[in-house]
């Protein structure tokens, strides 16, 4: 029988994954607006069953500390369905390479909904407030 | 009648494939870091524009690490923004585990980390690290 050599071969970049069976991103939206009560859907991503675990918060647009903004995190529209994340407040985001990472909100369900509604809470009149939003947790759906 | 079976582990119905692996991941890892002298070793980061270090894992210690101390900043002999500083003394063998997270709130975009022992061991040692993280880049 031939030598079918090794089984895993790791070059000088370790990063190549085919699967995704890892703590990894379930959804992000770039330059979320919060300049008024809104709300964005967004798509999870490749995942029939989902538990999230962190929502990470960078790239402020403006300084947020005074401006009142505040982020939810649902998987129905006008905040119903899970409430996964927030409200909360962004008033730590001085500049855009603060970082912020929270935990989930509600911590016990695994999701199956295929979107979720990133929502800004307040009405802060800011029109080119933003942030980055990502999305971390667990693909519970891919076993068979 | 015996069945040799390869691979070991062969996964054919997971449904999510991400080639661009935004998961929490590996930044940079050091092997081998010598400890026995004070100064700093440069290591590259792993293919990421902007990124959010969370955790340092330490391991494989080549003695009883009793004295060495570490730091990792973004900038040459202790400058720039410090992402961890830590004792090794949890490292009493080759297959002690330290975890330390990151205190701190900042992204950042610079391709090198200078991992610097601050304290030599006084004979010879190294030890394995690792910084694991969030790619934040890719949006942009």
């Amino acid at each position: 029988m031939p030598n079918l050599g090794p089984a895993v071969t790791i070059t000088n970049h370790p990063q190549v994954w085919n699967i995704n069976q890892s703590l990894r991103l379930l959804a992000s939206l770039k330059d979320m607006n919060f300049s008024q009560i809104q709300e964005t859907k967004v798509q999870i991503i490749d995942s029939a069953k989902w538990y999230p675990l962190y929502m990470v918060l960078s790239n402020a647009s403006v300084n947020f500390t005074a401006i009142g903004a505040a982020i939810s995190i649902y998987t129905g529209p006008n905040a119903t369905g899970n409430h996964i994340f927030g409200g909360t407040p962004l008033a730590t985001h001085t500049n855009s390479r603060i970082v912020n990472q929270i935990n989930v909100n509600s911590g016990t369900r695994a999701n199956t909904a295929t979107d979720i509604f990133i929502r800004s809470d307040n009405n802060t009149g800011i029109p080119n407030a933003t942030l980055d939003v990502f999305i971390y947790g667990f693909d519970l759906g891919f076993l068979p | 009648m015996s069945t040799i079976g390869f691979p070991a582990s062969s996964i054919s119905n997971h449904p999510s494939t991400i080639a661009n692996n935004q998961g929490l991941r590996l930044i940079a890892n050091l092997s081998g870091m010598n400890l026995n002298s004070v100064g700093d070793t440069i290591v590259n980061v792993q293919n990421i524009k902007t990124w959010y270090p969370l955790y340092l894992i330490g391991t494989n210690a080549s003695t009883n690490l009793t004295t060495a101390a570490i730091t990792i900043n973004t900038g040459a002999n202790g400058t720039g923004d410090n992402l961890f500083t830590t004792s090794l003394v949890g490292l009493t063998s080759s297959t002690a585990v330290i975890f330390i997270t990151n205190s701190g709130n900042l992204s950042e975009d610079i391709q090198r980390l200078y991992f610097r022992c601050t304290t030599a061991q006084g004979a010879a040692a190294t030890a394995d690290f690792w910084v694991y993280g969030w790619d934040l880049g890719f949006l942009s």
